[in-house]
């Protein structure tokens, strides 16, 4: 059996589709009504013995292959439970006492919250990534801003977001206010963008051909398949590898002059729509991983 | 330059006391005191550029390339601005100020007791059993779960002679009563373990000097009043296995707590990154904050 973390939507059916197809048991666990809807229950051992409990029907750990974890809820709020915040932590436990296969890691995830580390460690590894800061300090921001000729982007840390270009008027803004709300800003790179969806070996590069550099908010832009260079592959791997990821959504930014800058590396990527546009056997690469489990 | 992070107590008075002895600059760093009162830039560069400007009424700054180490006592979360309050979503606003702190103290490229990573770590302790075991611990029969019929069965198969505790965080385990097995309340996730009979063994390790002593005390878990530490000389065996797991954590310093039979059999319970040494010290004279500065002072130099 298959577990899928999170919910059924046009993304994660594909991944089901081709599990069942392949003879095998999925169900999919909403967190969002743990603990009132889920339980669970788990020794501390060389071989873990346990249980997933999901609306009633009591799930042995035994019979558990792997989990997909395709989105986290979160947990139950009130009034489903008052102290579903308090149960988190348990089941965030429970995640790592299961002994199956995950895709990604609990501790992969976990650790993408940590996006300047992350940065840091693919720089460590060889990997071009774009000069980052992270400050609520306006003269810092100042400086990194003249560093790079004004050409600076903001993000968001925790979710998907739209990066802002931070301009000399924002600037002049942020001067004058008595304290900057802290935030990880970029240099902004100037190129097109390349998603590659790996699924451990097998990598899926799609070009996104836009006329925004965002890219996220244009309905018309064209995605098309793209070969990478050799060594950019092997970068790939390496990203993977580094993080402790089995699949990922690798951003990269290929400049003017033919240089990847890797953004980041996704560990729950939505490929859904590279794969309808490309052709891609995404989902199928990952329901097979799913299947063999530990194996591998 | 070193930083403690948390706030001034009477343990990280003592190190910060020592350190200045030792001629050290020191300084508190209370991360409540972040965004509104403190002021940080960091990048990914390795090792960090940047600075930390500790207080918002001095203009002082600390170039990150000064801060030698960090002694991490407590860490508490932050304090959300006013304007957090209103908005849409207080909780993902917090995550994302938040963020911003846990990804500049993780990158923070100097000598930690103990890393951060270590100490966000230490809430998985199902994983820390499960290490201690495979390193050759002996640890009570444990169960971590909210379904209940599974723990009945657990309560059940030791004779309703079982403990719970948090999973998570450090606290006062309590004994299972029979009352509690239909309590909604066994939906929140806990940690079950067989009770062990005997006494709390408490072992402070700095690398790789141990520290250990015997609690006695007039309660079943001596969490509730630590009367009379006892310094301890455990078996090398044991000893050898402590330093093994600390450094399998990747800690510099550790606390470790074992439950001892009355046969003299040593059951590990869990180790704590920031363990709170200083009765040890004041009552079984075990100079574990000498010991601690040092070993700082050491690895600050080797950086």
């Amino acid at each position: 059996m298959i577990l899928v973390m999170g919910h059924v939507d046009e993304h994660s059916s594909r991944v089901i589709d081709h599990l069942k197809a392949a003879g095998e048991e999925v169900r999919v666990w909403y967190t969002r009504e743990f603990p009132v809807k889920s339980q669970f229950a788990v020794s501390v051992d060389q071989s873990p013995e346990g249980v997933i409990v999901l609306d009633g029907e009591r799930i042995p750990l035994s019979r558990l292959r792997s989990v997909y974890w395709y989105y986290y809820h979160g947990v139950a709020q009130e009034p489903i439970h008052p102290h579903g915040p308090a149960a988190e932590i348990g089941l965030l436990n429970f995640f790592r006492c299961t002994g199956c296969l995950w895709v990604n890691s609990p501790q992969a995830v976990a650790w993408h919250r940590l996006k300047i580390n992350q940065l840091k460690a693919l720089k460590a590894a060889g990997i071009r990534v774009p000069e980052t800061l992270v400050t609520n300090d306006v003269e810092a921001l100042r400086a990194f801003f003249d560093r790079h000729d004004g050409k600076i982007v903001c993000k968001n840390f925790t979710h998907i977001g739209i990066p802002q270009i931070v301009t000399a008027e924002d600037m002049a803004l942020l001067e004058k206010q008595p304290s900057l709300q802290p935030a990880v800003y970029q240099e902004f790179v100037a190129g097109r963008d390349i998603r590659v969806h790996a699924v451990g070996d097998e990598l899926f590069p799609t070009e996104i051909i836009t006329e925004d550099w965002t890219f996220v908010l244009d309905r018309n832009l064209e995605l098309k398949r793209t070969d990478l260079p050799e060594d950019v592959s092997d970068q790939c791997r390496l990203i993977l590898s580094t993080l402790g990821l089995i699949l990922s959504g690798i951003d990269f930014r290929r400049t003017e002059a033919g240089e990847y800058i890797c953004f980041e590396a996704n560990p729950s990527p939505q490929f859904g729509v590279y794969e309808e546009a490309c052709g891609y056997p995404v989902s199928k690469a990952l329901a097979q991983r799913l299947i063999r489990g530990n194996e591998r | 330059m070193f930083l403690i992070l948390g706030g001034s107590n009477s343990i990280t008075n003592r190190i910060y006391a020592k350190l200045k002895v030792r001629g050290q600059r020191v300084a508190f760093w209370d991360a409540k005191s972040f965004p509104a009162g403190s002021r940080l830039a960091g990048d990914e560069s390795t090792p960090a550029q940047g600075y930390w400007a500790l207080d918002s009424h001095s203009r002082r700054r600390v170039p990150l390339a000064e801060i030698e180490g960090a002694y991490w006592w407590f860490y508490d979360g932050i304090t959300m601005p006013a304007a957090g309050m209103q908005s849409d979503d207080p909780g993902r606003y917090y995550t994302e100020l938040e963020s911003c702190l846990l990804n500049f103290l993780h990158n923070l490229d100097c000598f930690w007791i103990n890393p951060p990573r270590t100490v966000f770590e230490h809430r998985f302790k199902g994983e820390h059993l499960a290490l201690a075991r495979r390193l050759g611990f002996t640890i009570p029969d444990t169960l971590i779960a909210n379904d209940p019929d599974a723990i009945r069965a657990f309560f059940d198969r030791h004779d309703g002679d079982i403990i719970f505790k948090s999973v998570s965080s450090t606290g006062v385990p309590e004994k299972m009563e029979p009352e509690y097995l239909d309590s909604d309340d066994l939906l929140i996730p806990q940690m079950y373990q067989q009770f062990i009979p005997g006494t709390d063994v408490r072992v402070h390790l700095v690398n790789d000097e141990i520290f250990a002593t015997e609690v006695h005390s007039d309660h079943w878990v001596s969490k509730r009043d630590i009367l009379d530490p006892k310094p301890l000389v455990i078996p090398d065996d044991v000893a050898e296995k402590c330093i093994a797991l600390r450094k399998a954590l990747g800690l510099v310093l550790a606390g470790i707590d074992f439950r001892k039979t009355l046969e003299g059999r040593y059951y590990f319970l869990e180790a704590n990154p920031s363990p709170q040494f200083q009765t040890y010290e004041d009552r079984a004279r075990q100079p574990i904050s000498d010991c601690l500065v040092d070993a700082l002072i050491a690895g600050g130099r080797s950086r």
